[in-house]
């Protein structure tokens, strides 16, 4: 039973991309409280990617590839894993290091912001850029789990 | 985080999204690659994780006392064209791929 580590990856993902877009609202407005909460909401989400990260990478090495992957290939939608999971395993990579120049744009230059417009703006760039990545590996997680249920459905029937 | 200025972490940004897309394209293109990687921690994209992870803090300390510009606007934007280029570079390679073009 795999399903507990996979949607702990998923459940961690979407978190972040919450907090990412919680951060980004903030910036909307950008004064002081703003921006101590977009902080907060940038750590939070730092970590939850950062968590993901490791429960996704843990089911990708030790049961993905042994258990899921070659259902996939053989099963009628193989591009899920060959185009699909092959973009996503090396996309959600750059996503923690993002997060990270996010969370030091808030750090260095936060308690400028509410009087320094171009600084808010690099943040609401970097804030909302991450939480369209983000949310986009939970659509690219979606169209990998259809590609694995097609195949079982396939042995099934 | 302090030590590190907002130029400094936008450049180990570029250092690593170009780093795993360029990983990830060699790694198909040349099994010896793949082999390599793999025989770093096990496995090829644990490696690539690891890469990034100490790619990262290295180009990040390496220019960690580079001043920031006056607007930062710039620095991020550019990551941002960085990251979705090289998303782009390892999609469309795996499309390629997918269809014996690559």
């Amino acid at each position: 039973m795999n399903f507990p580590l996979i949607g702990l990856h998923a459940w961690l993902g979407e978190f972040a991309a919450l907090m990412f877009v919680w951060a980004f609202i903030e910036m909307l407005s950008g004064a002081d409280d703003n921006v101590r909460r977009a902080r907060l909401a940038t750590v939070l989400g730092c970590v939850f990617i950062f968590l993901a990260w490791l429960a996704g990478g843990y089911y990708y090495v030790e049961i993905y590839g042994s258990a899921v992957k070659p259902l996939i290939k053989e099963g009628p939608l193989p591009w899920a894993h060959k185009i699909v999971m092959e973009t996503k395993e090396h996309v959600f990579i750059f996503l923690p290091f993002l997060g990270l120049l996010a969370y030091g744009l808030l750090k260095q230059l936060g308690d400028a912001m509410p009087g320094n417009p171009a600084a808010r703006t690099a943040a609401k760039y970097a804030l909302g850029s991450l939480a369209l990545i983000t949310g986009s590996m939970a659509l690219f997680g979606f169209l990998v789990s259809s590609g694995f249920r097609a195949a079982l459905e396939q042995i099934a029937l | 985080m302090n030590r590190f200025s907002i130029r400094s972490l936008a450049y180990a940004c570029h250092a690593v999204f170009w780093c795993v897309a360029l990983l990830t394209v060699a790694a198909e293109l040349a099994p010896a690659v793949k082999n390599f990687l793999a025989g770093l921690s096990g496995h090829h994209w644990t490696s690539k994780s690891i890469t990034a992870l100490l790619l990262f803090f290295a180009v990040a300390f390496l220019f960690g006392g580079r001043k920031d510009p006056e607007n930062v606007t710039g620095l991020v934007k550019g990551v941002i064209v960085s990251a979705l280029a090289a998303a782009l570079l390892i999609f469309v390679f795996y499309l390629l791929h997918y269809y014996g073009l690559a």
